[in-house]
């Protein structure tokens, strides 16, 4: 393998008509920017957790990158030098296990289709049971509809279909954040595995620290359409610089904080129709400056492959 | 809160059923539990536990073709299972409120905000409309709103998810009930926003004396907020106690392994320990329900166990107990 990146995102942005202003519609063109000028790289084999709440753009990413929708400005980039015959660039598992799938198709049908689409000369029936095997799906659920198969096991079907194609990134938006607490743990050890066995690399999309640093090798935190911070994940955890990246550390509950005195950051998220200048997150930080206000902090380095937008010093 | 304080609630053998076409099914089948002044109980369990029918049972809000066909419900002694509906009327809103997980379900969409309050308030006392209104406003300053004279004149719509959810707190806290019941009020809400009102939460029910029973998946939420927890499984409480002594030294195996497959331990493994199986059907278990998906279970199981107490206030319903370790291997059976 080379070194050049799976993937590079290159100052990639996304903004979506949202109406006109004004109260009867006659005002200027109003636009929702969910991502502005995005860069980060996806290394072969690599699972970069993205993180951040509603808004944020993470979801809006993670459909530019497999290709649902094209970007408004910028170009996103597959490496050459790590096509595999056969493969597909890239794959995605959705939030919400039943609703992705089609509810007349039964399981085998959903995981052969791609196969059939893409790949006419193999045997998809015969792949499509073994990627049933591959991530814990019995047989006897072949002939099975989506409504008739819990959310875990739904879920399990989606990410058969996304390994048919044998991806080399898969874009896995919120895949667990629909299950209970007991079958979250079963999907993540599955992901954990596929991911070593197939050697793919994974964009882990998600707004829950905890579930995206277990599997990540590094985290980027996003908020308002932009990344405020990328690191390694024990950098990021271990020296969070943002003031974003601290309160969303500090706002998850912990098991083994009891009944503790929440320090919450204050402030709603704001709108993405009218986000805040200069830095987004400004009127929630307790850091603010006046050049907060006016000037957009650029990402800097402030440690090994860890950067962060922040004018304070790290 | 303090132990001392008397319980305000007291839920006795509580069972409800469904009746379906593959007969009947006890969604909540002898559940116990009580909550006293100014306490926090986290009532834990996955979908399909019957957590929040748990909920909706004591306040009399199950609807056909479920019913609840056993056991009392005291609010300060008073059996509120056998009030009429119209006295029940009179209880909800007032001495019990309800948060509901999604606001929307709470709130009117085509009323203000302010208006909707004061309706609450008015009625179940008498109350002028300006002193209503004043009352409203201070509700909504109380739960983090900003702006509430702004705010009594929104709709529902103009506002956000986690603002919808403060209203539907405030409104909840009204009329200064004995009790409120909130079923995963902030499940669906960012973090920033949850850890928000899980502070102002925590802050009100002790300063009003309110008792708080919290539906939630999220232990972890239960490890912040609530000062004793009940697991649920399949219809009944498997275990409960102070959340020191469950979350620390659990006793039954499904809340050990509900602890171990939580992301936010064993920070460091790749792999969580995983519960096999699923709930699915576990209602219709012979003997101890979690028995299929139990790494303990022996043929004592086959017969359904009674809640068995450990250490004063610390009960598990389980034949092993003494038996189960908190599981902490790193690196737990693949796939």
């Amino acid at each position: 393998m080379d070194e050049t990146p799976l993937l590079s995102v290159q100052s990639v942005s996304k903004r979506y008509r949202a109406g006109n202003a004004g109260p009867l519609g006659f005002g200027r063109r109003r636009f929702v920017h969910a991502l502005d000028a995005i860069s980060l790289e996806i290394a072969a084999g690599e699972v970069l957790g993205l993180v951040g709440e509603s808004g944020s753009g993470k979801s809006t990413l993670g459909r530019l990158i497999v290709g649902l929708e094209p970007p408004s400005a910028g170009a996103l980039v597959f490496a050459e030098g790590h096509a595999r015959p056969g493969a597909s660039s890239a794959q995605m598992v959705f939030q919400n296990p039943t609703g992705s799938l089609n509810p007349r198709q039964r399981v085998l049908e959903i995981i052969a289709e791609p196969i059939r689409v893409h790949r006419p000369s193999e045997d998809a029936v015969a792949v499509a049971r073994a990627l049933m095997e591959r991530v814990g799906l019995p047989a006897a659920l072949a002939e099975r509809r989506p409504h008739e198969m819990s959310g875990g096991q739904c879920q399990r079907v989606g990410i058969a279909r996304a390994l048919a194609l044998n991806p080399m990134l898969l874009v896995c938006d919120e895949p667990v954040s629909a299950l209970d607490v007991s079958i979250q743990a079963q999907v993540l050890n599955l992901l954990a595995d596929l991911q070593e066995d197939t050697g793919c690399a994974i964009l882990f999309i998600s707004h829950d620290l905890p579930v995206v640093e277990r599997l990540s090798h590094r985290i980027a935190i996003m908020y308002l359409g932009r990344i405020v911070e990328l690191a390694p994940t024990a950098a990021l955890f271990g020296r969070p610089v943002h003031p974003y990246t601290q309160a969303l550390i500090e706002s998850a509950p912990r098991l083994d904080q009891r009944r503790r005195g929440f320090m919450p950051v204050q402030g709603e998220i704001p709108s993405p129709l009218t986000p805040p200048s200069g830095c987004h997150f400004h009127p929630r930080c307790p850091f603010a400056m006046e050049r907060c206000r006016s000037e957009r902090p650029l990402l800097r380095e402030v440690g090994p492959g860890h950067v962060s937008a922040c004018h304070l010093d790290p | 809160m303090s132990g001392s304080a008397p319980d305000v609630l007291v839920v006795e053998n509580l069972r409800t059923e469904f009746r379906g076409s593959n007969g009947v099914v006890a969604a909540v089948d002898g559940v116990s539990l009580s909550v006293r002044r100014g306490e926090v109980l986290g009532l834990v369990g996955e979908s399909g536990s019957g957590k929040s029918v748990t909920g909706f049972s004591i306040l009399g809000l199950v609807e056909p073709p479920g019913r609840v066909v056993a056991g009392r419900v005291l609010l300060q002694g008073q059996d509120i299972l056998r009030c009429t509906e119209a006295e029940m009327r009179a209880i909800r809103g007032d001495r019990i409120a309800m948060v509901f997980q999604d606001p929307m379900t709470a709130l009117h969409p085509l009323l203000r905000i302010g208006a909707q309050m004061i309706d609450a308030i008015q009625a179940h006392r008498r109350l002028g409309h300006r002193e209503a209104w004043v009352e409203a406003r201070d509700a909504l300053g109380r739960v983090g709103i900003s702006a509430p004279d702004e705010r009594m004149l929104a709709f529902p719509h103009q506002l956000s998810g986690g603002m919808r959810q403060r209203v539907a707190i405030a409104i909840a806290m009204l009329n200064h009930p004995e009790v409120i019941i909130a079923d995963e009020p902030t499940t669906g809400l960012d973090v920033t926003i949850q850890a928000q009102i899980l502070a102002q939460v925590q802050k009100l029910a002790a300063e009003s004396g309110t008792a708080l029973i919290w539906i939630t998946h999220d232990l972890a939420v239960v490890s912040s907020l609530a000062d004793r927890v009940a697991v649920m499984y399949a219809g009944g409480i498997v275990e409960q106690g102070d959340v020191a002594d469950v979350l620390d030294r659990p006793a039954h195996p499904y809340t050990a392994g509900l602890l171990a497959s939580s992301p936010s331990r064993n920070r460091a493994a790749r792999r969580l320990p995983q519960i096999p199986g699923s709930i699915a059907s576990a209602h219709a278990a012979g003997g101890c329900r979690f028995q299929p998906r139990c790494g303990y279970a022996v043929a004592a199981c086959g017969q359904y166990p009674d809640l068995q107490e450990i250490r004063s206030g610390h009960a598990a319903r389980c034949w092993r107990i003494g038996a189960i370790s908190l599981p902490e291997t790193m690196e737990a059976g693949r796939g």
